[in-house]
């Protein structure tokens, strides 16, 4: 496709017409005495030079296809995020269902209620063994203290 | 690619006459100025703003239909320019990577702005009543040559607007500021089959649009 090979003569001829849309006369007499004037200004508002932030959001203004590709670094980030973390899931089900297959033998109905709270799952991920006492693992929770009373009630029946 | 702060004086036959009326600029030149200019030399960055304020302005104009738009668009290029100029590393000219901000500018306002563009037109020169081309195809029209003028440029600028912004800026910087397509390509950053299937599609739209003046 070539756009010479078409008759847009007449467009083209019509087209000169806005080469002679002009400015006022003496319009661009003080235009780079207001950029100067401008850049001036900016710099007096910002007091030691422009931070790493602000560069980086120059340059990607600048070149576009560095925004996407910042773009696209942050999405491929963000989903091998995702994946990653789908993936530590996976152990932790595994975990949780060996555990809850160990305990009737055991025979402690007060900790196979504290391995099925939904708020120790993450406790377990981490530790397979039940003896880890709960109050070292993160306690945000208020339910963690109830879980801390059950776990060693079910190893002194074992013990026995 | 050619640096377009050298003269270009070859005769590419779409290439409007106004294109070979460049200013004289050596690269040498123009490399110092750009090397102060990022040292802090506001004095270099002046006679840099000073070479292509017309320029920027006038396709940030014919971009906008608005005076006041391509003013405050203008300046604002300059001022990121001159904020940027630590991350130009020379790979293109500077008028290149210059056009490349303004233009980028100039995009993102426009899709900001949709639907609520409003014409503030310049008046045209003096000159326009000389123009072979505009005589020629004026003088067939209408027998009152300056109310023909003023609506052709009003129908003009209308149908310029109704192109979207990557069509009206290939029109603007080929048609209008007579850039080679190589040099729009790099603007643009996109490649020349791009620029010129572009330039096809806008010309026929605008043909469409402005059917009962290009008879």
């Amino acid at each position: 496709m070539n756009p010479e090979s078409e008759n847009f003569d007449q467009l083209r001829r019509l087209l000169a017409l806005k080469r002679h849309e002009a400015p006022p006369p003496r319009y661009f007499n003080d235009f780079s005495g207001q950029v100067i004037s401008r850049i001036r200004a900016n710099e007096k508002t910002v007091p030691t030079g422009i931070s790493w932030l602000q560069r980086m959001w120059a340059s990607l203004e600048a070149k576009p296809a560095m925004a996407g590709s910042f773009g696209v670094a942050v999405c491929a980030l963000l989903v091998a995020g995702v994946l990653y973390s789908t993936k530590m899931d996976v152990p932790v089900a595994s975990n949780n269902l060996t555990e809850a297959a160990a305990f009737p033998s055991m025979g402690g109905d007060s900790s196979t209620v504290a391995f099925n709270q939904p708020a120790n799952q993450a406790a377990l991920g981490y530790s397979t063994s039940p003896v880890m006492p709960m109050a070292q693992q993160s306690s945000s929770s208020l339910f963690d203290q109830f879980t801390i009373k059950t776990v060693p009630a079910s190893f002194n029946f074992n013990g026995n | 690619m050619t640096n377009p702060a050298h003269e270009k004086t070859e005769a590419v036959s779409d290439t409007p006459p106004e294109r070979v009326r460049r200013t004289t600029v050596t690269p040498e030149d123009e490399v110092d100025l750009v090397r102060r200019a990022r040292q802090g030399d506001l004095e270099a960055y002046d006679e840099l703003v000073r070479r292509y304020q017309e320029r920027i302005y006038a396709t940030l104009y014919h971009m906008t239909s608005n005076h006041e738009d391509a003013n405050d668009l203008a300046q604002e290029a300059f001022i990121k320019a001159f904020q940027a100029l630590k991350s130009f590393k020379g790979g293109s000219s500077f008028y290149t990577w210059l056009y490349r901000i303004a233009v980028n500018k100039t995009i993102n306002f426009l899709k900001q702005r949709k639907n609520k563009s409003q014409m503030s037109l310049n008046d045209l020169d003096f000159n326009v009543e000389n123009d072979p081309d505009l005589v020629a195809l004026i003088s067939d029209k209408t027998p009152r040559r300056d109310a023909g003028l003023a609506e052709l440029q009003e129908k003009l600028n209308e149908a310029m607007q109704k192109l979207s912004e990557d069509h009206r800026m290939v029109v603007t910087l080929h048609d209008v500021q007579g850039l080679s397509h190589e040099e729009i390509a790099e603007i643009m950053e996109c490649n020349i089959g791009t620029v010129r299937s572009r330039l096809f599609y806008a010309r026929q739209q605008m043909q469409g649009y402005l059917s009962d003046y290009l008879k």
